[in-house]
């Protein structure tokens, strides 16, 4: 069984994973929102598909990755040294990504959709550095070297 | 410790206490000579100078009668049935002192004393409208009728009740409409009853549509400005209690009269104050005849000051009006009750402004008169385009429908349960403009949250027009020939008025068009302004014949009406029509002939001549007179449309506009002319017209011989073409300053630019205004499939934690 502090990281990553995947659903819902918006915009000129397939793009990345990060949540759990460190790969620019979607995340004439991006933001940036800190705590370092040694 | 006292501080602490005692006291109460004493009127003050601006506009909803509401059977409309209802005051100006009457009342007090309810007994007319009506013959024998055409066609199911039946005599209800149709009827046909059905049931429905904006406008007023919750306000929609106005109805009873509201003065207040009659109105329109024939009475018995609050701001004459009403109210009450007895001022005035909107009519099946809309389209409030749509046709129209109100005006205020006030101020024309030089001058392409259309008509301001006539007949003209336009092919938009071409006077759908009729028309109507213009009892007529060359003095007048290059600003999603002027061209020059053809037999040189004199003396004056005079006034309407309607085809061609369904459909149904028109009917009237001498030139030779020539002009107007001339963003803002900022906003009422032009605008989109403004929200799904991630989490948190702990305690 691992130690706390690495079962609540993986369980701090599955959060960010869960709610990345809520922005995506919201994102895919509100396609049609995004699509008048820009029309209205535009005076129902331009291309709606662009912004179709663009939001479409970053919503499934979203998903992707939020799936990618459960997995080596889970094989760090279980120990694994090499997803613990593809982990710190991935919550690096997760960070980055999660701070500029709180402080520049949304979209005006959206404001639902504003307030859910810049949500997700600030939750995900809380759980991802929770989940580094935890990682970086003796026990979670000894669970590995112990792991990894046995 | 030891406490030293700090002058500075102790000074600083003395001055802030005197200051928030200052503040604790109560504001003193200064004379203000534009509001009552002891109330400040909401809104912006009229006549206070240094009133502050406040044009924020509070907004509300009410529900009107849609057309469909006072749609009765056909049977119902003939004359069998009419004839069997009432009298058409049957309900509320009844004779109370008819003898069946009289003798039924007498009976009923009797049984009620019989009873032991004597106190409960109603007065005659409260009796009359709950009870006694049941047995009135009159009534009896219409309700039968009523019954037998319900049961005869197939629809007994459907019948009312005798006492909804009888509810519908009341102003309104279906038995007042129709008894009002029959007296209607009986008026002599021609000046006094030109209206048909439809037309009187709209005249009938517009003044009963005033009564719920005034009632939705007067509880936003009440509601925003405590008057519901102030005790003071003790009267509300109803009678001053022992005020009567002067004078009698004709059956003898005392007149009812209504007002908004009554605040009682207080006599321990700091300031005299004086009660306070509070009318409010859902219009900018001061109602001369209201303040005479009642306000004034009932300040002047109640020694009250009287507070009226418009929608919006009157007119400088409605405000000079209200100035002189406050004169002699003053003065009247100055000699009733002595000037140590009555204030300052004796009326109060501000503008309340706020935006109603109608829930229930449906202003897209309504299909306002001049509104560019059509498809699944609506159209958006737009006091404009409603100021179009009651533009009256002519003075008598105006004075009918003026009766119809007056009608149904006098039957309410016979009722105890109507006001009459709001109704009164129907129809509401404008005045100031001259809707004969109304054209589309702007048209938008536009997208919110559907695509749509912006418009806006140009009209000329004339400050001499009291009544604007003929707006809604011009308004419509220009919006039926825009889709006129679109619908049909570009090739078709030429007409051609030829003794010898009678088959090719125009196409056959566009023939059977307002745009149509207009260009025909006009082509006949520029024949006689030929055949005026060279006739030699005219010095320029005589003067043009006399420099004719050629043994027959032969010219070929074949000429068309054509567009010369309109000047346009054109950024994109908008156009701007600044000119759309029109040439009359010589069909030698127009179709590039040589003119030798024409005629036979004479000279070329002589021909060349002549034609050349034309141009020269007469084609400048056709050519003004389709520019100018009044009688072209439609075709240069349809032009506007025609150079509009061009520019959205050609948009249309590249994206999804709102009518792109429209353009070159061929389909021309909603639009074809209501005026029984036939293009036949023009060619016969041009054939007779030159036949008849219209067009025939009588000369006398110099040897005192008499010649006559008949004079022929062939020709059409070819609106194939629609040349254009760009101008820079820059160039409309020099040429027609505060035009852009003019048709920005179409939801007011007319919009003035810089240089003193009126635009009556509107905007048309799939969806209504307030889903096309809502802000978007979550979709419903979101909050299940969205949030179900976040669950999944949690209870696998759950789960896991469980798992742990019972591998833990193992």
């Amino acid at each position: 069984m691992s130690p706390r502090p690495v079962f609540a990281a993986a369980y701090l990553l599955g959060g960010a994973a869960s709610l990345w995947t809520t922005w995506a659903v919201g994102t895919l819902l509100g396609l049609s929102q995004f699509e008048v918006i820009f029309l209205n915009r535009t005076h129902g000129e331009g291309q709606v598909s662009s912004i179709t397939s663009a939001y479409t793009t970053v919503s499934l990345v979203a998903i992707g990755i939020g799936l990618v990060v459960v997995l080596f949540a889970v094989l760090t759990a279980l120990g694994s040294r090499t997803a613990g460190a593809i982990v710190w790969i991935l919550c690096v620019p997760a960070l980055a990504v999660a701070l500029l979607a709180l402080i520049a995340g949304g979209y005006d004439p959206a404001p639902w959709w504003g307030t859910l991006t810049r949500a997700t933001g600030g939750a995900t940036f809380v759980l991802v550095a929770g989940a580094l800190v935890l990682l970086r705590l003796p026990a979670s370092r000894a669970y590995w070297r112990d792991h990894g040694a046995s | 410790m030891r406490i030293r006292p700090r002058p500075a501080y102790a000074f600083l602490l003395a001055l802030a206490l005197a200051f928030s005692l200052v503040g604790a006291l109560p504001a003193p109460a200064w004379a203000d000579e534009y509001n009552p004493p002891g109330w400040t009127l909401p809104g912006q003050n009229i006549f206070d100078p240094d009133a502050k601006v406040d044009l924020t506009k509070r907004s509300f909803t009410y529900e009107q009668l849609a057309p469909e509401d006072l749609d009765v059977p056909e049977w119902m409309t003939e004359e069998q049935y009419l004839r069997a209802l009432p009298d058409h005051g049957i309900r509320d100006d009844h004779d109370l002192k008819d003898e069946d009457f009289v003798e039924d009342y007498e009976a009923y007090q009797e049984r009620m004393r019989a009873a032991g309810q004597g106190a409960q007994i109603l007065d005659a007319q409260r009796y009359w409208l709950t009870e006694g009506y049941r047995n009135d013959p009159d009534f009896q024998r219409a309700y039968a009728a009523y019954r037998d055409g319900m049961k005869a066609h197939g629809v007994e199911a459907e019948t009312v009740s005798e006492e909804q039946f009888w509810k519908s005599f009341g102003v309104g209800g279906q038995n007042h409409f129709l008894t009002a149709w029959r007296d209607y009827l009986d008026k002599p046909a021609g000046k006094t009853r030109k209206s048909k059905f439809s037309t009187y049931k709209n005249r009938y429905r517009n003044p009963l549509n005033a009564r719920p904006l005034g009632e939705a406008f007067e509880g936003l007023y009440r509601t925003d400005n405590g008057v519901y919750t102030d005790p003071r306000f003790t009267v509300r929609d109803g009678k001053v209690p022992g005020v009567e106005l002067p004078g009698k109805t004709k059956n003898g009873r005392n007149k009812n009269y209504r007002v908004d509201d009554l605040r009682e003065k207080d006599d321990t207040a700091a300031e005299r104050e004086w009660d306070l009659v509070v009318e409010l109105k859902a219009t900018a329109d001061v109602d001369v005849k209201q303040l005479n024939d009642v306000l004034f009475w009932v300040c002047l018995e109640k020694n009250a000051d009287l507070a009226i609050s418009f929608i919006a701001r009157p007119s400088p004459e409605g405000i000079q009006v209200l100035e002189k009403f406050n004169e002699r109210l003053l003065a009247a009450r100055r000699e009733k009750y002595g000037a140590a007895n009555v204030g300052k001022r004796a009326v109060y005035a501000s503008v309340f402004p706020a935006t109603g909107t109608a829930r229930k009519y449906d202003a897209a099946k309504a299909r306002l008169s001049g509104a560019i809309v059509a498809g699944g389209q609506q159209s958006w409030d737009s006091a404009a385009t409603e100021q179009i749509a009651d533009s009256p046709d002519d003075q008598e129209s105006y004075d009918e429908a003026r009766s119809i109100t007056d009608g149904l005006v006098e039957d309410a205020s016979a009722s105890p349960d109507v006001d009459a006030s709001d109704m009164a101020e129907t129809p509401r024309p404008l005045g100031g403009v001259d809707f004969s030089t109304l054209e589309l001058r702007y048209l938008s392409d536009t997208f919110t949250g559907a695509a749509g259309v912006k418009y806006a008509y140009h009209v000329d301001p004339d400050p001499n027009q009291k009544i604007s006539f003929g707006g809604a007949k011009a308004a419509k003209l220009a919006a039926d020939s825009f889709f006129t336009w679109l619908a049909l092919p570009e090739s078709a938009f030429t007409v051609n008025l030829n003794p010898e071409e009678p088959n090719r006077i125009v196409d056959e759908r566009f023939g059977r068009t307002d745009a149509g009729r207009v260009l025909l028309e006009a082509d006949f109507e520029m024949k006689k302004t030929v055949a005026k213009l060279i006739h030699p009892d005219t010095a320029a007529g005589l003067s043009y014949w006399d420099r004719l060359r050629g043994e027959q003095r032969c010219i070929s007048m074949r000429e068309w009406i054509v567009p010369t290059p309109a000047t346009v600003r054109d950024n994109g999603t908008e156009l701007f029509i600044l000119d759309a002027p029109l040439d009359v061209k010589m069909e030698t020059e127009y179709k590039k002939l040589s003119g030798a053809d024409n005629c036979p037999g004479q000279a070329t040189a002589d021909t060349q001549h002549n034609e050349q004199v034309y141009r020269s003396l007469i084609l400048p004056q056709v050519v003004k007179a389709v520019n100018t005079a009044p009688e072209y006034a439609d075709l240069r309407r349809v032009y506007a449309s025609r150079v509009a309607a061009q520019w959205y085809r050609e948009r249309s061609a590249t994206k999804e506009t709102a009518y792109k369904s429209i353009v070159g459909s061929g389909d021309i149904t909603p639009w074809v002319t209501t005026t029984g028109w036939k293009p036949k009917d023009t060619f016969d009237a041009y054939v007779k017209s030159y036949r008849d001498g219209e067009f025939t030139v009588k000369r006398t030779t110099r040897s005192g011989d008499t010649i006559y020539t008949n004079t022929y002009v062939y020709g059409g107007v070819d609106f194939t073409a629609t040349p254009t001339a760009k101008l820079s963003a820059d160039d409309l803002a020099a040429r027609h300053p505060g035009v852009s900022e003019a048709v920005s906003d179409v939801s007011g009422g007319p919009a003035t630019d810089r240089a003193g032009e009126l635009w009556f605008g509107n905007e048309t989109n799939e969806l209504s205004y307030e889903d096309a403004h809502r802000p978007p929200s979550p979709p419903t799904l979101f909050w299940v499939a969205g949030l179900l991630p976040i669950a999944l989490w949690l209870l696998a948190g759950g789960l896991l934690l469980r798992k742990r702990r019972r591998t833990a305690t193992r």
